[in-house]
């Protein structure tokens, strides 16, 4: 397969996990488009094995992610300091409550909603069910890729995307939709 | 069989005041007991607390097109973005 094949087979799975497990679209479109950059820069390496794409696709795009969350919070971390600055001087300290987000309001788009309530609830998910249920359902990824990601044995994987999906269920249950 | 003689500098084993080396303490029981303990813990550190992995999943538990798969899927279509210029 070319670079181009594996970019159409693996680019709308990848960009809807990166939406589901937190990312604003934008950012998860630059995460996709540069981890697919850099998977051509080892073309090479890859032409002569039989390694995982999909595998390798996940795996640099999930530390790409980090990489970015880590980055933000060094530019938070600016603002608490001048909040700290300014209650000292006796400024009422900046609104830091302001910063978090707040819902304002679900889009009027059924997608948009369904989207919205989906991405908080697996937002409450324990990150280990989390990823095996958003890696096998969004990312399509097969339980071996799963197991093989996480470090866990297959049976493991499946018991992970089993409570999870319970979880989901329980916390979505006012859609009133039959699960 | 190991002698020990105290010489006023603490014990020695008499093939050490031989010039001979000091004779190896790792398979004495203790330390084998210890070198047990330890792959019993890092076994044990290796096991996620709360998740036998025993649990029977039904087939249905597998399924991407149950009702909450079906709107996970609805819900998460969005396009991806361009295709980068390889060349």
């Amino acid at each position: 397969m070319t670079i181009e094949d594996h970019y159409k087979a693996i680019a709308p799975k990848l960009t809807n996990w990166l939406v589901a497990t937190g990312s604003p679209y934008h950012e998860a479109c630059d995460i996709v488009q540069n981890t697919f950059l850099k998977v051509w820069k080892m073309k090479d390496d890859l032409r002569n094995s039989d390694a995982d794409v999909s595998g390798l696709v996940f795996t640099i795009a999930r530390n790409m992610r980090k990489n970015i969350a880590r980055d933000n919070a060094r530019l938070t971390f600016v603002p608490e300091i001048r909040d700290a600055d300014d209650s000292e001087s006796g400024e009422p300290a900046a609104q830091s409550a302001d910063m978090s987000v707040q819902p304002s309001g679900y889009d009027a788009s059924d997608a948009d909603y369904l989207r919205r309530r989906l991405t908080e609830a697996f937002a409450k998910l324990p990150p280990i069910l989390r990823d095996a249920y958003t890696m096998f359902q969004i990312g399509e990824m097969s339980i071996r890729d799963i197991a093989a990601q996480t470090g866990v044995t297959e049976n493991l994987v499946k018991v992970r995307i089993h409570r999870a999906k319970e979880k989901l269920k329980e916390i979505l249950s006012d859609l009133r939709v039959t699960f | 069989m190991d002698i020990n003689i105290n010489n006023g500098f603490g014990n020695m084993s008499v093939g050490q005041l031989s010039g001979g080396e000091a004779p190896q303490q790792l398979n004495s029981p203790k330390t084998a007991q210890q070198a047990k303990d330890l792959t019993i813990t890092e076994q044990a550190k290796a096991m996620p607390i709360g998740e036998p992995d025993v649990e029977d999943v039904s087939a249905e538990t597998l399924l991407r097109d149950d009702p909450l798969g079906k709107l996970v899927m609805a819900a998460f279509n969005l396009p991806p973005p361009a295709m980068p210029d390889f060349n």
